[in-house]
């Protein structure tokens, strides 16, 4: 139940974006936000909303037969600037999402080859890839609402 | 009763709810989908908060009207400054 306006502001803390934002409109003079927090709908307690510095793929996909989901699940980590495991990206209405396209081919998501991010990693259990070879896999994010990019 | 009704009655942020009624109250329960999203930003003077068009600006920055910029809670430093 989580309005539009709502996750859209969520998603561009995540990308720093709002920050960037409110230096340029410059807000309260020469003041700037240190850390933004959330409250979601139905909740008791307030969240810290983190800005995104990179993702690692700290457990690649393994065991992968055709059509079959792969023995190991890819676990993605997203750090933010200070290194620490970021535990929700999104709301828990509307997490964001990462995806695995082939490389060269990111239009084209693999079988199983989307998932939740919650509770600090991304939650792959499903993906499978159709067919013998070799891949290589990209993993991005789904665009999230409120993102232009 | 429905004054009684009213203040025993009590609203939070909260999967739970609980309510005081009798057999002619009647209900509307209604959720809502605001979150609440703050700042934190470092302590300063009123008149620096206010030193330009806040409101305005915050609507911008959230992407809302500024008519739903209304409240703020000034809280008093720990000093009294």
């Amino acid at each position: 139940m989580i309005s539009n306006v709502a996750s859209s502001i969520i998603s561009r803390v995540h990308s720093g974006d709002i920050y960037t934002s409110w230096q340029q409109l410059d807000v309260i003079a020469n003041v700037t936000p240190t850390q933004a927090q959330i409250q979601e709908p139905s909740r008791d307690t307030t969240e810290p909303l983190q800005i995104i510095s990179r993702i690692v793929l700290v457990t690649p996909p393994d065991g992968c037969r055709e059509y079959t989901p792969c023995a190991i699940q890819p676990v993605i980590y997203a750090y933010d600037p200070s290194n620490n495991i970021i535990d929700k990206l999104g709301s828990t209405e509307r997490p964001w999402q990462i995806k695995a396209t082939l490389v060269n081919q990111s239009n084209v998501v693999l079988s199983g080859g989307i998932a939740n991010y919650v509770d600090g990693q991304t939650r792959f259990t499903q993906l499978s890839l159709n067919g013998l070879g070799s891949y290589q896999i990209r993993f991005s994010f789904v665009q999230p609402d409120g993102m232009n990019r | 009763m429905i004054n009684e009704i009213r203040r025993k009655s009590s609203f939070r942020r909260s999967n739970w709810q609980y309510f005081l009624i009798d057999g002619n109250t009647k209900i509307d329960l209604k959720m809502s989908p605001a979150i609440i999203f703050g700042f934190s930003l470092p302590p300063m003077n009123v008149s620096t908060f206010y030193s330009g068009d806040v409101a305005w600006k915050l609507a911008i920055l959230l992407g809302v009207h500024p008519s739903k910029i209304r409240n703020v809670r000034i809280i008093a430093s720990e000093d009294g400054s």
